[in-house]
């Protein structure tokens, strides 16, 4: 015994002889494990990412299994209502809606994983070194984000695609560096605070290189918020390519894109409403289901919920 | 002898969490005689703060669930309605807690603070109650009270913020003071200088105090009787000078032994007790001291000791007498 | 190597902050004064007890002799190198040689991290016990040599007490083998009967390895305990030093004797014909702190020298250091 202390420790508070500071008080639970739980206890959440898996079940396999091939042209049945050979009904060309919005699952997930990917990318980073290094850096860095966040995103977007280009690539890239000062402003907060924490400190005492406590201390720290505005803004993304393609400046025809079968269902409203209907329905419950998950995750990441009993000090 | 003006009887607390019930206050019973100060001592997990909160029901229920009876001048606390329980708090039992920063509205001047009570409570007009606020300031030690009753609490140390708990705490002449760790967070001197004045009150006011603390060094200082708890229970009750002297319970005595003495020739290692305290989702059977205790039996662990008399007006709680264990 | 020789000696240590005004121009309109002129010498396997109320500048003065806050000025000499004249290199190996034990076990561990991995880290960051098998064997050796079944190394800090979170904080400090610790309040946040343990063990790894600590305490009495020498600050200047056996006696400065008479004893008997020596408001602002004796202004000896000189610590008969002009 290292510090041999009178009497022999028993019981389950300090069943181990041999070092007297005894066993942990709480039992072994990753975060990882905890936050999952949490999850999953959040009916929402859950609701969220089953829809989630349908889409992307949906975005994967569409092509495969739908009735009907996408491009397919059947004037004879054009502006048929929803009935069992066209489950949501036919467009001015008569293809069939349903194929169309199944297909326009990938087309969306896409451009919002590879949009946010590229505000994650850029603005990350962005948001780290700001944070850390602070002074001048943070100065020039962050003046830039607040111009770039300043604007409205849609006229940010149209602009940079004007000048771009119109197209799915450049689409992405547009909705990226939008949505790059959110993500540099989220990660550089908490990069304060956790710059400030007496952790980081003690790894200085240590002797750690600024690089290792970005990479071992800060960054793993941060993630919480940034997995919580990463799913919220996949909904944005999604809905940004919407409005684009809406706009005729993001998936070009035939290609089917919620936002461009909306556009289209506009001219058709009144005699053949379904048009329109289905692909607005798919872009708000896909919006849904991504912003049920991400409050979810907040409410799991959320250090103030942890119990009463698990996070007990003096007194 | 003279009826107490707080009885508690069996007070119970448990919390609903994720791994089951944690009972974190188990059958908890005291008196406070009229003019007394009692210290009630515990690390953290034995339920002294918790015990406190459930007596002016402030605890939110659920999680938590708070059985037995607490008579306040015959009246139970824990069975009153909310505006019942509303007109005691504050105005007739006061407390007072570790950080005045938290427990004051930084957008409001003290003086505010101060004077909305006694108007409501006391019925003062509004000149007489900051004429009231600022003797009140005064009474507990506040340079130029005049000028200070219209600052924010922004604008006050850490004890000057203290003594304006204290003051907001006695301003409607409470029968009971409650301090919860009230000066732990203050420095020595200053603590020095509250706990002067919370005595010079309670001569003055005749109040009678509930003082809970992890500091054993207070308590000899200001206690009249104390009661030991540990994981919810308790382990000793006594005056405070047979407590010190006679330490009849292992938890009492082992606590004592580990504090560093000033002024010991040599200094040896310190006498600590081993483990840790009981964490209330996991409390063992038995007594909650007998894990960590150098006497205990087989039996300890089996069935939880009764509280009983072990001398003139000195409660413990253990299997054994203390002549035996110590001899 | 004598057994006096001075470890460390840290000369007119000054850590001033500057306070700047908002806006745009921002400029220095004050200055906070937290360590002004501290002067400390520390001998090889002492422990050195610096003791004083919050906002004293113990804490800064710690960080200062460990260079995680710059200061403006004087000197710390460690082991004989001249630690401001070291480049960044320099002074990254250096910190092989010094460790801080934090206050508050909760915050200075990193959450996300398991507690092999934080004891790991300084191995990790000097290049010590290369190799997966050596570097685990050492760290088992340090969760065992601080009270810690190494069997939890995959465990993380919230799954511990504070007391077990604060022996992690230890054996991270010990994992490079340092000469010289720095305590900063190591007992503060912890339960009473655990703050014996922690005192013991940090006693026992004194024993053991021969350390020199700084002991930074608002706590005269664990201080008395633990230390060989005290010395206390008030408002970011050291006050008195002297030995414990001194100690016992009573201290000489008047606010140490105001401090020791204000903690409490857990002994009924004595709290009731104590006298103490209470001391009036509050410490002043280390943004414009009195001229002359920084304690003068609730100093109950205070004449009119002590406004006007800044008393030296000068060395009285017994071999105390005491900063007043009543022992000039």
């Amino acid at each position: 015994m290292t510090s041999g202390d009178e009497g022999l420790a028993r019981g389950a508070q300090a069943s181990d002889p041999s070092h007297d500071a005894g066993a942990p008080i709480a039992e072994h639970r990753s975060r990882t494990h905890a936050t999952v739980e949490t999850v999953l206890r959040n009916r929402l959440a859950v609701a969220g990412l089953v829809i989630l898996a349908v889409l992307v079940l949906a975005a994967i396999i569409g092509p495969w299994v739908i009735p009907y091939e996408i491009n397919e042209i059947d004037i004879a049945n054009r502006l048929t209502g929803p009935s069992t050979d066209h489950w949501f009904g036919t467009d001015e060309l008569g293809r069939d809606v349903f194929s169309r919005v199944v297909v326009g699952a990938r087309v969306s997930l896409v451009v919002g994983f590879v949009a946010v990917g590229i505000a994650l990318i850029l603005g990350v980073p962005i948001g780290l070194i700001s944070g850390f290094y602070g002074g001048a850096t943070d100065s020039t860095l962050m003046r830039f984000m607040d111009i770039l966040f300043s604007l409205p995103a849609i006229l940010l977007a149209i602009a940079i695609l004007a000048v771009l280009g119109p197209g799915i690539v450049n689409a992405m890239i547009a909705i990226g560096i939008v949505y790059t000062p959110i993500f540099a402003r989220i990660t550089r907060g908490s990069v304060l605070t956790i710059r400030q924490s007496v952790f980081v400190r003690a790894a200085e005492s240590l002797g750690a290189t600024n690089n290792r406590i970005l990479r071992t201390h800060i960054l793993p720290n941060v993630m919480a918020p940034i997995i919580v505005q990463t799913s919220l803004s996949l909904a944005f993304a999604i809905l940004a390519e919407a409005a684009l393609s809406f706009l005729g400046l993001g998936v070009q025809p035939p290609e089917p894109a919620w936002g461009r079968m909306l556009a289209e269902g506009r001219s058709f409203f009144e005699q053949a409403p379904w048009m329109a209907i289905f692909p607005g329905l798919a872009i708000v419950l896909t919006v849904m289901a991504f912003n049920f998950v991400g409050d979810g995750l907040r409410d799991a990441l959320d250090p103030q919920q942890r119990s009463v009993i698990e996070s007990r000090g003096v007194g | 002898m003279t009826e107490p003006i707080l009885s508690v009887r069996d007070l119970t607390v448990s919390f609903g969490t994720r791994l089951g019930r944690a009972r974190v206050v188990n059958g908890l019973s005291y008196d406070v005689e009229p003019g007394e100060t009692l210290a009630i001592v515990g690390e953290s997990g034995s339920g002294k703060s918790v015990s406190s909160l459930a007596l002016l029901q402030l605890l939110p229920t659920p999680p938590a669930r708070v059985e037995g009876e607490a008579r306040f001048h015959g009246d139970d606390l824990l069975a009153m309605e909310d505006d019942e329980i509303r007109s005691v708090r504050g105005n007739r039992i006061a407390m007072i807690f570790q950080d005045p920063m938290t427990s004051l509205n930084p957008v409001r001047t003290v003086g505010y603070q101060l004077i909305e009570p006694l108007k409501m409570h006391m019925g003062l007009d509004a000149a007489s109650a900051r004429n009231r606020a600022i003797d009140l300031l005064d009474l507990v030690g506040i340079p130029s009270a005049a000028e200070r009753v219209d600052d924010y609490p922004h604008q006050f140390s850490g004890g000057m913020r203290q003594r304006v708990m204290i003051a907001m705490g006695i301003a409607c002449n409470p029968d009971l003071l409650i301090a919860d760790e009230a000066t732990t967070a203050l420095d020595v001197t200053t603590q020095a200088q509250i706990l002067d004045e919370i005595g010079r009150l309670q001569s003055e006011l005749g109040l009678s105090v509930i003082w809970i603390t992890h500091d054993l060094g207070v308590v000899a200082g200001i206690a009249d009787r104390v009661v030991v708890l540990y994981g919810g229970a308790i382990m000793e009750e006594a005056a405070v000078d047979p407590l010190y002297e006679e330490r009849r319970h292992p938890y009492t005595r082992a606590l004592l032994a580990s504090l560093p003495v000033p002024g010991a020739d040599r200094p040896n290692r310190l006498r600590a007790i081993p483990g840790l305290p009981p964490d209330p989702t996991r409390m063992p059977p038995g007594c909650p001291f007998a894990p960590r205790c150098a006497h205990a039996q087989e039996s300890c662990s089996q069935q939880a000791p009764e509280l009983r008399e072990a001398g003139e007006a000195h409660l413990v709680a253990c299997h054994f007498d203390p002549e035996e264990l110590y001899a | 190597m004598p057994e006096d020789q001075a470890l460390l000696e840290v000369d007119a240590l000054e850590v001033h902050f500057p306070v700047y005004s908002r806006g745009v121009l921002r400029r220095q309109i004050a200055t906070v004064q937290a360590v002004d002129g501290v002067t400390l010498e520390i001998r090889r396997g002492e422990t050195l007890g610096l003791v004083g109320e919050s906002g004293c500048g113990k804490t800064t003065t710690g960080m200062a002799i460990l260079r995680l806050v710059q200061p403006t000025g004087g000197a710390v000499v460690f082991d004989s190198v001249d630690v401001g004249a070291l480049d960044k290199g320099q002074m990254r190996r250096l910190r092989r040689r010094m460790a801080m034990i934090f206050q508050d076990p909760y915050a200075s561990l990193d959450p996300r991290m398991t507690i092999g991995d934080i004891v790991a880290e300084p191995l990790r960051i000097h290049g010590l016990h290369e190799g997966k098998e050596a570097r685990t064997r050492r760290v088992a050796d340090l969760l065992d040599m601080v009270g810690l079944n190494p069997d939890y190394r995959d465990r993380f800090p919230h799954e511990f007490s504070g007391g077990q979170r604060q022996r992690v904080g230890i054996a991270r400090a010990l994992a490079t083998e340092p000469d010289f610790i720095v305590c900063d309040e190591p007992i503060a946040a912890l339960d009473v009967s655990i703050q014996a343990q922690v005192m013991n063990l940090l006693e026992d790894l004194q024993d053991e390895l021969g350390l020199t600590y700084l002991f930074i305490a608002h706590d005269l009495s664990a201080v008395q305990h633990l230390a060989d020498r005290i010395a206390v600050m008030y408002l970011g200047r050291i006050v008195e030093v002297v030995d414990r056996d001194q100690a016992v006696a009573g201290f000489t400065h008047p606010y140490s004797e105001s401090l020791l008479s204000a903690v409490p004893v857990p002994d009924p008997k004595i709290e009731r014909h104590r006298e103490r020596i209470l001391l009036e408001g509050d410490v002043p602002s280390p943004l414009n702190p009195p001229s002359g004796c920084h304690f003068r202004t609730r100093c109950r000896y205070a004449f009119d020298q002590c406004a006007t000189d800044d008393p030296e610590l000068r060395e009285l008969d017994d071999g105390r250091l005491v900063a007043c002009h009543l022992y000039a």
